[in-house]
């Protein structure tokens, strides 16, 4: 089954147009100027149910725009989503019971109260049973960890710990597509581990979805069979790793092609 | 139902982790009910009623007035409109839920805390001032029917306020015309009975008559029986009102609304 199709999706953004200095900021109050950046020119792909993939490319190639859009949360300049057959934004109450998100840059953990009262919430949010509840709390907390800190309030976390239980609070509904923004910013290398061999097996025995950016090589060869790459909004490679690697690799690693891509903006 | 009750409980504790700020908060808003009650004292030394308003009236008006505006009193268009500068809005947005019904309920944990606080407060001060005379059980559950019925009419208008943020870089104003628009029109400081002629008028066919004024007159027996119910069946009619065109009004904003950071 399809799970994600998206097709010829664009997003611009209007920003202001400003000369710096005081000089600037008063011009703009009086006559604001603004010019559109595209930040996504008409990427077409389809994710299939129980795939894992992965969106690479440098910083500001239009990576958590594209997943923001797939989320559901922001609207498209034209284009269009279809997240299990339904249009995520027009549907946002519905989609979001069957996404799990993790923006690794921003905690859905309430910063002055518990960790495990966040927990408790999307327990009820999510109206997930007593024992399912019970099964992934014991289980995520060993896996990730999380017993150290439950009782701790989020803002009290060192930032490998929040992303943890950030990580944790986006699978407990069990969802059947998993969008991760760069989900392990900050985790040590151990505990990184152990998210690559908990994700993959999510993958392969509940047949979960998985679409991931990362700017951690071993993030994505860890976690991926396929490798989308994106570049100043345009996708330039889809297909798996071992194809990237055989066609352009000969004796280089995916890091070494990735750099030269970044370096000389084409695959060679 | 449920998931949005579970917010009550997270607004609630949230509250709990600000208890110094809610502390002195409430502390200064009880100076200002004081002082607020002495200067109406002292004008009523020189006049024995204004607009057929007496200082038998006014010392109940003074207290039941300040403890209808102590509920949803800090408004939260300010943290709103940091949660969208920030991008924290997108994590919000990704819950299956209706954002605008998590946060009434976060906001009514959040309040409890603070209402139940200066309903002792100002609960004991009134006691005091006026003894148990002037109560009546019917009024008191009328009020109370009123009272919560405001707190939607305060609620549906901060929501279309803070939609406003959406498009505006200017948070802080938009908050304040909002608070001074409230405090003003509702009859947090001026009983509304006291305007003048055509300000009278004007303030009948707005919203703002409802969180504060319609309470307070039922509960101090201004109005009558009859009375009271229209009033209550006009706050109704506001809270239908004004949450259609906050559904409205937010079908556009989250459409135009730009996501930051990632
Ligand atoms: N809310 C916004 N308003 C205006 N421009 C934006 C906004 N969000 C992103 N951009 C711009 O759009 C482009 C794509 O940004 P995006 O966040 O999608 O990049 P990314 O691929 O996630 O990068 P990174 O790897 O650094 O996270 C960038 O040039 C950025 O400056
Ligand atoms: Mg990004």
């Amino acid at each position: 089954m399809e799970m994600i199709e998206v097709r010829n999706l664009k997003k611009e953004y209007r920003i202001a147009k400003k000369s710096t200095g005081m000089m600037g900021s008063l011009k703009h109050l009086i006559m604001p100027q603004y010019e559109t950046l595209e930040a996504v020119k008409g990427i077409s792909f389809r994710i299939n149910e129980g795939e894992s993939a992965a969106f690479l490319g440098s910083n500001g190639a239009g990576k958590s725009t594209t997943i923001k859009m797939l989320t559901g949360i922001m609207k498209p300049s034209d284009g269009t989503v279809r997240i299990m057959g339904k249009d995520p934004f027009l549907n946002r109450i519905e989609n979001a019971r069957r996404i799990g998100v993790v923006f690794g840059q921003k905690s859905q953990l309430w910063w002055d109260i518990p960790v495990i009262e966040s927990f408790r919430l999307l327990k009820n949010i999510y109206g997930i049973p007593e024992e399912q509840y019970n099964r992934n709390m014991e289980k995520f907390g060993e896996i990730l960890g999380l017993h150290d800190f439950l009782s701790q309030p989020a803002r009290k976390l060192s930032l490998g710990q929040r992303v943890r239980a950030d990580l944790a609070a986006s699978l407990l509904h069990e969802p059947p597509i998993l969008f991760l923004d760069e989900p392990t910013i900050g985790v040590d290398v151990a505990a990184k581990q152990k998210i690559y061999e908990f994700l993959r097996e999510t993958n392969r025995e509940k047949k979960t979805t998985i679409l991931l950016t990362s700017h951690d090589m071993k993030d994505l060869e860890s976690i991926c069979q396929r490798l989308i790459i994106l570049e100043k909004g345009k996708i330039l490679f889809d297909d798996t790793i071992d194809k990237l690697l055989k066609k352009y690799g000969g004796e280089m690693s995916l890091e070494e092609i990735i750099i030269r891509l970044f370096e000389y903006d084409v695959l060679v | 139902m449920k998931k949005y009750l579970a917010y009550i409980r997270c607004g609630f504790l949230e509250g709990c982790a600000y208890r110094s700020t809610f502390i002195t908060g409430m502390l200064a808003n009880f100076i200002q009910a004081v002082v607020l009650y002495y200067v109406w004292k002292s004008i009523f030394t020189y006049q024995d009623a204004v607009n057929g308003y007496t200082w038998e009236i006014m010392k109940q008006y003074v207290f039941v007035a300040f403890l209808c505006n102590s509920v949803f009193s800090m408004g939260f268009e300010m943290s709103i409109a940091e949660r969208i500068v920030k991008g924290d809005i997108i994590l919000d947005l990704l819950k299956p839920l209706s954002y605008r019904g998590m946060l009434f309920f976060r906001m009514l944990g959040t309040a409890g805390l603070e209402f139940a606080a200066t309903f002792v407060l100002i609960g004991s001060v009134y006691l005091a001032v006026n003894g148990l005379r002037y109560l009546s059980g019917m009024r008191t559950v009328l009020f109370l029917i009123s009272l919560f019925l405001g707190m939607g009419v305060k609620f549906c208008i901060q929501y279309i306020f803070s939609l406003l943020c959406f498009y505006t870089d200017n948070s802080y104003g938009v908050t304040k015309a909002r608070e001074i628009l409230t405090n003003f029109f509702s009859g947090a400081l001026i009983p509304l009975a006291m305007f003048p002629g055509v300000l009278r008028d004007v303030v009948n066919i707005l919203p703002f008559q409802g969180i504060i004024y319609t309470p307070c007159c039922i509960f101090i027996g201004t109005f009558s029986a009859r009375e009271s119910m229209i009033s209550i069946l006009l706050q109704i009619v506001w809270i239908a009102v004004l949450g259609l065109l906050g559904t409205l009004l937010g079908k556009k904003a989250f459409g135009v609304i730009s996501m930051y950071g990632g």
